[in-house]
């Protein structure tokens, strides 16, 4: 190289990286009090509210909303509905329809109008029967009637998963593509454009609850947690959904960010499978004394999460303090408990065997959600100490949703929300209620316990809350004596926004993101 | 010796460096000061201190200790991905040259065909549909590799196979395994071999990044690339996660590719003075 090469060179380095300094001291201040930015985690395809789970999206994004709300004790509020009521019968439910409301076309919605959307809700989508079945729906001016099939005692409830939030069919007819434009719903904003990179929206001029605070909203998909606390960081978004442990203490207690935490009604937990060596329930006893939950939420997830115990969150109140966990962290009794099991390591090798065979077991665990594969880190580092083998498989959250109905694993990781309907009994059942006939199908790991399907079946017909209740903690208890799951902690979740943004609010359910409330001051 | 060390001052020193790397990677064991597999949650996410000078990771693992036994894989892995793929591409380059004809036309089209890719996405293709493990991540780069072999040795062998000590051994009616093995291969070695040293450093950074996507080596490995992907959560708070296993990368790659520069200026003819 020659000498005036070498001196063009270190001149074009000095001045990139001092034009790269100047340019992190540009900050654009002066945030336009039109336009809002949230850095979002996306994983809707298309904005069709019966595919998948992407009405959920809908309703974050404020398109849609639902005849029910839930309050931050997942109580149910009015919300499209005004009121509601059930017969005699108990299977003959009466909304009444508010007057105000209409679609973000100016269309009024009617009981008429409610009876179509659930109706289309039913045609396509194959989840809506998992929650409740009709016999028929009749609308009557703004009161609409529901005769279900048996007794749902948590009728409204239901209603209020974003799967039920209301769309204007008529547009549809009319010819609009709810999947490519978006759907014609109730909420402050509608959607202008739509990829799963982005979103798109601009204020619903027909808004029935309130003015508008934002004449447009963009949503980048930023799914990445170290990326959308960047984001946040320059300017470029003025609020993140969900930052992660790594990032947690740069916005905490800074006065320049508003930083709204609550807990969620999610359990991470890890699933066994029933079969193999963990047919042995001194095994799934070992695997759950061997690993420190209290540690992994303190230190490695920096409080973030509350210490798992039980398979609902305290946040749910189903006697969380109340049911008995035993399996409390101890290497020793784990240890024990494989060695009364036939499991010590006879060869020296570090893991207990058996046969001749080491106890190594797959543990999945998918991409999307950066805490569970710290977890899963963590405690393949506990149970090697305890002699137990990990193959740690991060594979797609696709393939996790085959492998639950499949059973075809031996530990498998997932953050699961507990009480979407207000209600956990439908959570419970489906991971753990017996699956004769595909009754359960997410339950592939094998687990059955006929006393626990009783304990559901009547916490879910019976009308006496009590009863309810009551039964949903024994079956908790039976779940733990069972030793049917590990239930690793319950996340927080949290908002943080610039400290101009006023109206951040955490809601348990996490449905509710961009309300009509959300404003910059 | 002393001359020769005089000769090529550049390439002693870039050996002893060398030399160096395999040292630790051999005595990783007894270099490491700290413990590198086991976890210690009450010391996670420490910052470097002289206790642990390059700091903890967030099982409370040292790093600097990881970052010596990773040493053992990168290197491991960055030679034997650049053996597979040379013995590979030696042997198909050598036959498709050798014999001409349709044998040839086959072969050099598979490895046009392999040529043509971007050859870092096939791999993580390949790695993708086999699952992250360290035998897949040597079958997913030596599979991308190899076609570069196969090209430079059919067009040696064909210069080669016209020199007259090959008519020669034809003419003695040497079977054609001897010459190959004994006429060309032989001369045609000395580049293959400065040409493959080039890509143990390449290698390492391709390990790395596959690794550092989730396709290569897997947790608890200590491995630079996955620690650089461990540490990323952390790049805010704690950036020693990330800081040092890049350094380790940088430094041992570029150690690898000035060696390999200057083994070339060495091996090639043209260079001596």
């Amino acid at each position: 190289m020659k000498q005036w090469q070498r001196w063009l060179m270190v001149g074009t380095l000095m001045s990139m990286s001092i034009i790269g300094f100047f340019g992190c001291g540009l900050q654009f201040n002066d945030h336009d009090k039109d336009v809002l930015k949230v850095g979002a985690i996306g994983f809707a395809s298309t904005l069709e509210p019966t595919e998948n789970y992407f009405s959920w999206v809908v309703v974050r994004y404020g398109i849609g909303e639902t005849l029910v709300k839930f309050n931050d004790t997942m109580g149910t509020e009015p919300w499209i509905a005004l009121k509601w009521s059930v017969g005699d019968d108990n299977q003959t439910w009466t909304f009444t329809i508010n007057d105000k409301v209409t679609f973000s076309n100016g269309r009024k919605v009617t009981a008429q109008a409610v009876k179509e959307s659930l109706e289309r809700t039913f045609e396509k989508s194959q989840r809506a029967k998992t929650f409740f079945n009709y016999d028929r729906i009749e609308a009557n001016g703004q009161t609409l009637i529901i005769h279900t099939d048996k007794v749902y005692p948590n009728l409204p409830g239901l209603l209020g998963d974003p799967l039920f939030l209301i769309v204007d069919v008529q547009s549809e007819r009319e010819g609009r593509n709810f999947a490519v434009d978006g759907p014609i719903g109730t909420g402050p904003y509608v959607a202008t454009s739509f990829t799963k990179e982005r979103a798109e929206l601009e204020a619903n001029k027909h808004y029935w609850d309130g003015t508008v605070p934002f004449k447009r909203v963009e949503v980048p998909a930023i799914n990445d947690a170290n990326t959308r606390a960047m984001a946040l960081q320059s300017g470029d978004v003025d609020m993140a959904i969900n930052i992660g442990p790594g990032e947690y203490d740069l916005f905490k207690d800074n006065k320049d960010y508003v930083f709204e935490e609550s807990s969620s009604l999610r359990d991470v937990m890890v699933r066994m499978s029933q079969n193999g060596a963990l047919a042995d329930a001194n095994i799934r006893a070992a695997l759950i004394a061997g690993i420190d939950r209290e540690s992994y939420a303190k230190t490695l997830l920096k409080d973030t999460f509350i210490a798992g115990k039980a398979p609902l969150p305290p946040s749910l109140g189903y006697g969380f303090k109340q049911v008995k966990a035993s399996n409390q962290y101890s290497p020793e009794n784990a240890r024990k408990l494989l060695a009364q099991s036939g499991w010590v390591d006879t060869d020296g090798d570090g893991y207990v065997d058996k046969d001749g065979q080491d106890l190594v077991l797959d543990f999945y665990t998918y991409t999307s959600r950066p805490e569970l594969n710290l977890y899963a880190e963590a405690m393949q580092a506990d149970y090697k100490k305890i002699g137990i083998g990990i193959n740690i498989k991060i594979v797609d959250y696709s393939v996790i949703d085959e492998l639950a109905k499949s059973g075809a694993y031996d530990l498998m990781i997932s953050s699961v929300v507990t009480a979407n309907t207000g209600n956990p009994v439908w959570f419970l059942k489906q991971y753990w209620g017996s699956n004769i006939d595909g009754a359960n199908p997410n339950n592939g790991s094998g687990y059955s316990n006929p006393r626990y399907d009783e304990l559901l079946a009547l916490a879910g017909s019976t009308m006496d809350s009590t009863t309810a209740h009551n039964a949903i903690i024994s079956a908790q208890q039976i779940l733990l004596d069972d030793n049917a799951a590990i239930y690793l902690g319950y996340p927080k979740i949290n908002l943080v926004g610039k400290n101009y943004m006023k109206g951040i609010h955490t809601s348990p359910c996490e449905y509710y993101i961009i309300t009509k409330d959300l404003k910059k001051e | 010796m002393a001359e020769c060390i005089q000769k090529h001052k550049l390439f002693t020193i870039y050996s002893v460096l060398m030399l160096i790397i395999v040292f630790i990677a051999v005595f990783a064991p007894w270099l490491a000061p700290g413990d590198a597999f086991n976890s210690d949650m009450t010391k996670a996410l420490q910052a470097p201190s002289a206790q642990h000078w390059f700091g903890t990771d967030k099982l409370g693992r040292d790093v600097l200790s990881r970052i010596i036994y990773g040493t053992q894989l990168s290197l491991f892995m960055g030679v034997t991905i650049v053996v597979v793929m040379v013995s590979i591409g030696t042997i198909i380059g050598a036959v498709a040259g050798y014999f001409g004809g349709k044998v040839e036309m086959v072969l050099m089209r598979l490895a046009d065909i392999m040529l043509s890719f971007p050859g870092v996405v096939l791999a993580i293709a390949i790695a993708g549909i086999l699952g992250g493990s360290i035998f897949n991540t040597i079958l997913a780069l030596s599979i991308v590799g190899w076609a570069k072999y196969a090209r430079l040795v059919r067009s040696m062998t064909l210069k080669v196979r016209q020199e007259e000590y090959v008519t020669a051994a034809v003419m003695m009616g040497a079977s054609t395994w001897t010459i190959l093995r004994r006429h060309i291969i032989p001369n045609i070695l000395p580049l293959v071999v400065t040409t493959g040293a080039l890509d143990i450093g390449a290698m390492m950074i391709e390990v790395a990044g596959l690794s550092f996507l989730g396709f290569g080596a897997q947790p608890p490995t200590p491995e630079w690339g996955l620690m650089l992907n461990e540490g990323r959560q952390y790049l805010q708070t704690s950036p020693w996660l990330m800081a040092f296993p890049g350094l380790s990368i940088l430094i041992v790659v570029s150690i690898f590719n000035l060696w390999s520069d200057s083994l070339r200026d060495v091996v090639d003819p043209k260079n001596e003075g």
